[in-house]
C-alpha cells in the first residue's frame, strides 16, 4: 500500500503518453470486448427448461420452400410429441424498410406453451388468442415504436401476396423481445385456401424423445413430395449462423490481431518509459531497493495503466450495450447484445497478462544493471 | 580511540572495456575513523567516485579487502547490500537526482519506505530531515520548482533521513553557486559535528575540502600524501 503514491505518480509521469496508451488499450479492449460479445451472442443457446426439449421442422430444400400443413397431424400423432406449432416468417414492411424486425404467423393459442421463457400478462394473452386479427409483440419492439395495446399495425407482405392488419393485444417479455405474433389461421384466412407452413415447431417430452423424434420425423416424409430437415432449435439457430461462413474463425483472427497490437504499443511505451528512468533507478537502488522490489513496481505501474485500460473498454462495453440496444440495429440476427461477466472476466485477465508482458523484459534488464554502470551513463 | 568506520586494505579496482582493463584503483590502503570528516580529492578520472561508490557497496572491488562498519560487504549478496546500504549508508549525488515526480517530502521518504515505520513515524522523521536542511517549508514542492542548492538539500535530507552512520557525498557542490555550496557544506559540518555522522566527502572544491578533519588525494587510482590545500 505505502508504495501506490509511487506507482501511480511513476505512472502520470508522462501524462500525454499515459493517456494515448489506457486510450489505446481501451480502444482495442472495447473492439475485442465486442468481437467476443459478436460471437458469445451469435452461438448463445436458447434459455428456459423448455429450449433443449424444442425441435424444429422445416423443408428439406431450405426455408424459402414451405411444408404442407397436412404435415401436423402426422407429427402431433408421434409418441413423445407434447405439441406442435405452425410457424411461418411474414417479412412485411412495418411502415418503412428501415424499420426491420421479425414477425412470425404462428398458432396463437399454443405460442406461450412452446416458448415458456416469454411472459405476458395472463388478460393480454387471452385477448391474443380469442381473437384472429390479434398480435403479440416483445416488450423491446413496442418500445422501439411506441406502441400501446389496441393500437393497430399494418405489415406490408413481401413474400405473401397481401398485407395484414393487425390489432396489438399485448407485450411479452423475454430473452428475445424483438419480435412480433400474429394468428397463423388469420394470415391462411388473409390468403384463401393457403395451407403452407414456413416450420413446425415441437415440444418434446422428454430429451430422449428429442433424439429419437429428430430421426423418426424425417424418416416418417423422406419419400413423399415434402421431405423434412429436423433440427433441435440449438442446431437449428446455429445453421443460420454457419450460413455466414466460419464466423468464430474471423473473429479470433481479428481478435488474435487486436490482442497483439495493443501488446506492441503497451511493450513501446513501456519500454520507452523503463528506458528514461533508468537513473532513478540506480539511484532507488542506491537508497536500499532491491532488484526484486523495483520489478514488482514497474510491472505494478503497467498493470495499472493495462486496467485503466479495461476499466474503459471493457467495462466502457458493458456499461455502452447496457444503455444502447445494439440488437435494434442487427436487423434481429442478435436478439439481445450484453456483455458476459466471463467475457469482463476475460478482458481482467487479458488486461493483468498485457500489463506483465508488456514491460517484463524491458523491466528485468533495467533493474539488472548495476547501480555503477546506470550511474556512469547518466554522468 | 576511535573505531574504524572504513578499512580498506590493497584494494583494486579494475574495469574491463571490451578487450581493454583499465585500472582504476591500485593498491589502496585507507582508514576511515568513526565520526570523522574525510575529504578525497584529486584530478578527474582519478577514481574517486569509483572508490565511493566501493565504500558504498554499489560497486565490488576487484582485489583486496573492504570493510565498512565492521563489516566485509564484498562478500554480501546483492540484496544483502541493499538492505545494507538502507540501513547504514546515505548516499548524495552531483546531480542530485531527486525523483522528478515526487514532491520533496515523498522523495526523502524513499528510503523509508522500506522499513517496517508506520505512515506517522515516517512522517515525523522525513519532516525532522527536512527542517534539518531548512526546507520544512518546502515539502510539497517537486524538483523543478526548487532552486539547485535546494535540491541537494533535499537529496542530503533523503540520505540521511534513515539516520545512517556513514554520509557518503559524490562531488555534492560540483552543480551548484558559490552561495548553495557552502549552505550544502554547513549541513554536512553539522552532521558530522553535532549528529556524529562520519563523512566522506569526494570534491574539487578546495571550501570542502577546508571543512574537512582528514583530507587524502587520489591520483591515477593511487592514494597520495596531500598536499597543502593552496596546491590542491
Amino acid at each position: 500500500m505505502k508504495f501506490l503514491t509511487l506507482i501511480f505518480k511513476n505512472a502520470f509521469r508522462n501524462r500525454r503518453r499515459t493517456l494515448l496508451t489506457v486510450l489505446s488499450v481501451a480502444v482495442s479492449l472495447f473492439l475485442l470486448t465486442t468481437l467476443v460479445t459478436v460471437l458469445t451472442e451469435l452461438y448463445r443457446t436458447p434459455e428456459g427448461a423448455d429450449a433443449a426439449l424444442r425441435i424444429v421442422i422445416r423443408h428439406s430444400v431450405g426455408l424459402a420452400v414451405l411444408l404442407p400443413e397436412a404435415h401436423r397431424q402426422k407429427i402431433a400423432a408421434m409418441p413423445g410429441v407434447v405439441d406442435v406449432m405452425a410457424m411461418s416468417w411474414f417479412g412485411g414492411i412495418y411502415v418503412d424498410e428501415r424499420n426491420f424486425f421479425a414477425q412470425f404467423a404462428v398458432d396463437a393459442d399454443k405460442l406461450f406453451d412452446m416458448f415458456t421463457e416469454n411472459r405476458i400478462p395472463p388478460e393480454q394473452r387471452e385477448a391474443f388468442v380469442r381473437e384472429r386479427q390479434a398480435a403479440v409483440a416483445g416488450r423491446e419492439l413496442a418500445d422501439r415504436f411506441g406502441w400501446k395495446v389496441g393500437e393497430r399495425v399494418t405489415l406490408k407482405a413481401t413474400i405473401y401476396p397481401r398485407d395484414v392488419e393487425l390489432i396489438l393485444r399485448g407485450f411479452y417479455t423475454g430473452p428475445d423481445e424483438t419480435q412480433l405474433f400474429f394468428h397463423w389461421d388469420y394470415l391462411k384466412e388473409t390468403m384463401s385456401r393457403y395451407n403452407s407452413v414456413g416450420t413446425f415447431w415441437v415440444k418434446a417430452r422428454s430429451q430422449e424423445d428429442v433424439d429419437r423424434l429428430v430421426a423418426e420425423i424425417d424418416g416418417t416424409f423422406r419419400n413423399t413430395n415434402a421431405p423434412t430437415k429436423t433440427e433441435t432449435e440449438k442446431g437449428f439457430l446455429l445453421g443460420f449462423v454457419s450460413m455466414m461462413g466460419n464466423v468464430k474463425l474471423l473473429i479470433t483472427v481479428i481478435s488474435s490481431a487486436v490482442v497483439f497490437t495493443i501488446l506492441l504499443v503497451a511493450a513501446n511505451t513501456m519500454a520507452m518509459s523503463i528506458r528514461e528512468r533508468a537513473p532513478e533507478i540506480a539511484v532507488m537502488k542506491t537508497l536500499g531497493y532491491q532488484s526484486r522490489l523495483l520489478l514488482g513496481l514497474i510491472v505494478a505501474e503497467s498493470v495499472f495503466l493495462s486496467l485503466a485500460g479495461w476499466l474503459l473498454g471493457g467495462v466502457g462495453a458493458r456499461v455502452l450495450f447496457g444503455v444502447v440496444k445494439v440488437s435494434r440495429y442487427t436487423g434481429g440476427m442478435l436478439a439481445q447484445f450484453e456483455v458476459q461477466p466471463a467475457t469482463l472476466a476475460g478482458g481482467f485477465v487479458l488486461a493483468v497478462a498485457l500489463g506483465v508482458l508488456s514491460c517484463i523484459f524491458p523491466a528485468y534488464r533495467a533493474t539488472r544493471v548495476t547501480i555503477s554502470e546506470a550511474l556512469r551513463r547518466v554522468a | 580511540m576511535s573505531e574504524a568506520a572504513v578499512q580498506l586494505r590493497d584494494l583494486r579496482k579494475v574495469f574491463r572495456r571490451d578487450s581493454m582493463e583499465i585500472v582504476a584503483l591500485e593498491n589502496i590502503h585507507l582508514e576511515v575513523q568513526r565520526g570523522d570528516f574525510v575529504c578525497l580529492m584529486g584530478p578527474s578520472g582519478s577514481g574517486k567516485s569509483t572508490l565511493l561508490n566501493l565504500v558504498a557497496g554499489i560497486d565490488r572491488p576487484t582485489s583486496g579487502e573492504l570493510h565498512v562498519l565492521g563489516e566485509e560487504i564484498s562478500r554480501l549478496s546483492e540484496s544483502q547490500l541493499a538492505a545494507w546500504r538502507n540501513r547504514h549508508i546515505g548516499f548524495v549525488f552531483q546531480t542530485f537526482n531527486l525523483i522528478p515526480v515526487l514532491t520533496a517530502f515523498e522523495n526523502v521518504e524513499l528510503p523509508l519506505l522500506l522499513t517496517k515505520l508506520s505512515s506517522k513515524e515516517r512522517r515525523e522523521h522525513v519532516e525532522m530531515a527536512l527542517k534539518l536542511v531548512g526546507l520544512a517549508d518546502r515539502m510539497a514542492h517537486y524538483p523543478r520548482q526548487l532552486s539547485g542548492g535546494q535540491e541537494q538539500r533535499v537529496a542530503i535530507a533523503r540520505a540521511i533521513v534513515a539516520d545512517p552512520t556513514l554520509v557518503l557525498a559524490d562531488e555534492p557542490t560540483g552543480d551548484l553557486d558559490a552561495h548553495s555550496a557552502d549552505e550544502v557544506l554547513k549541513i554536512l559540518q553539522q552532521l558530522n559535528r553535532e549528529f556524529g555522522k562520519t563523512v566522506l566527502l569526494v570534491t574539487h572544491d578546495l571550501r570542502a575540502a577546508r571543512r574537512a578533519t582528514v583530507r587524502h588525494y587520489l591520483d591515477k587510482g593511487l592514494l597520495q600524501d596531500a598536499p597543502p590545500l593552496e596546491m590542491a
